[in-house]
């Protein structure tokens, strides 16, 4: 069963992103939640999940530095990263996906646009 | 000004239409200002800023009936079953996305820009000052809905806008 973290500091924004992934096909998914970078961090180290969906705007740790520290730990640098936030102009996009996440999705969210993204990744 | 007030009218009315209608399918209908608006006595306010490239406050109050309304339907739950924690969040989480969409309709593509975290305040309109760049009004199902925006610097902003 695959496993997936969503970080963001909004209650709603994380249960809307976990609606549209079993929308799209993650039903059979152990959703974990992190409410900060911080506790995202926390929870992929002690088990590493198949994907993190994570915000930018978010205390104690924002999903840009996650992002970061993510990719300079060996054991947590090939998971992929999708961000959704409401900062997600051309610009920003190009310079996330240059720190390494595979995807950027601008909110408000819809189920197509996390089909589009996560095509690679959709369970079969 | 009045170009400036122009671009974000006609931004904000397409930017908090297709953000309220896709978390909750709610559309908007923004209203004449001269019009007496509805009491603010029932309405929840957040403000948040916009730290660069200028630094603006955008203001967001909701009726708290119609925030009610969304949250019972982007949780699809009963009103009775409704949190505070949900409206509060519900609210800023609104925001955060609406300034986000109208940062990236405004400034030009290969401009960044940063939010701050959203904030509950008590003043919904929190009364025009010499820094108020606009403010307007709409209604959603029957219900009030207010935006004042704020920016340190309109010249700059100007400059950035290409106005």
């Amino acid at each position: 069963m695959k496993r997936i973290i969503i970080a963001d500091d909004s209650s709603t924004a994380r249960m809307m992103i976990r609606r549209c992934l079993e929308i799209v096909g993650f039903n059979e998914t152990i959703f974990e939640e992190a409410k900060d970078g911080r506790e995202a961090l926390a929870l992929m180290k002690k088990n590493p999940p198949d994907l993190l969906v994570s915000d930018l705007n978010m205390p104690s740790m924002d999903g840009e530095t996650l992002l970061q520290w993510i990719k300079a730990s060996p054991k947590l640098v090939n998971i992929p990263v999708l961000i959704i936030s409401s900062v997600t102009n051309p610009a920003k996009t190009a310079e996330l996906k240059k720190k390494g996440a595979f995807a950027v999705i601008g909110k408000p969210i819809n189920p197509a646009m996390l089909n589009e993204a996560l095509a690679p990744f959709l369970p079969e | 000004m009045a170009e400036l007030q122009k671009m974000l009218a006609a931004t904000l009315a397409k930017v908090i239409d297709e953000t309220l209608e896709n978390m909750a399918f709610i559309s908007t209908e923004e209203v004449d200002t001269e019009l007496e608006f509805p009491s603010t006595e029932n309405m929840r306010a957040v403000c948040l800023l916009v730290t660069t490239p200028v630094v603006m406050e955008l203001r967001l109050g909701i009726a708290e009936d119609l925030l009610r309304i969304i949250v019972e339907t982007m949780y699809t739950i009963n009103a009775e079953d409704i949190t505070p924690e949900q409206i509060v969040d519900v609210l800023a989480e609104t925001l955060n996305t609406l300034a986000g969409r109208l940062m990236t309709e405004l400034l030009p593509t290969d401009q960044t820009f940063s939010l701050s975290l959203p904030e509950t305040v008590a003043d919904v309109l929190n009364s025009a000052d010499d820094n108020t760049i606009f403010a307007t009004r709409y209604m959603a199902n029957g219900l009030p809905i207010s935006i004042k925006i704020s920016a340190a610097a309109t010249e700059e902003l100007k400059t950035i806008l290409k106005l």
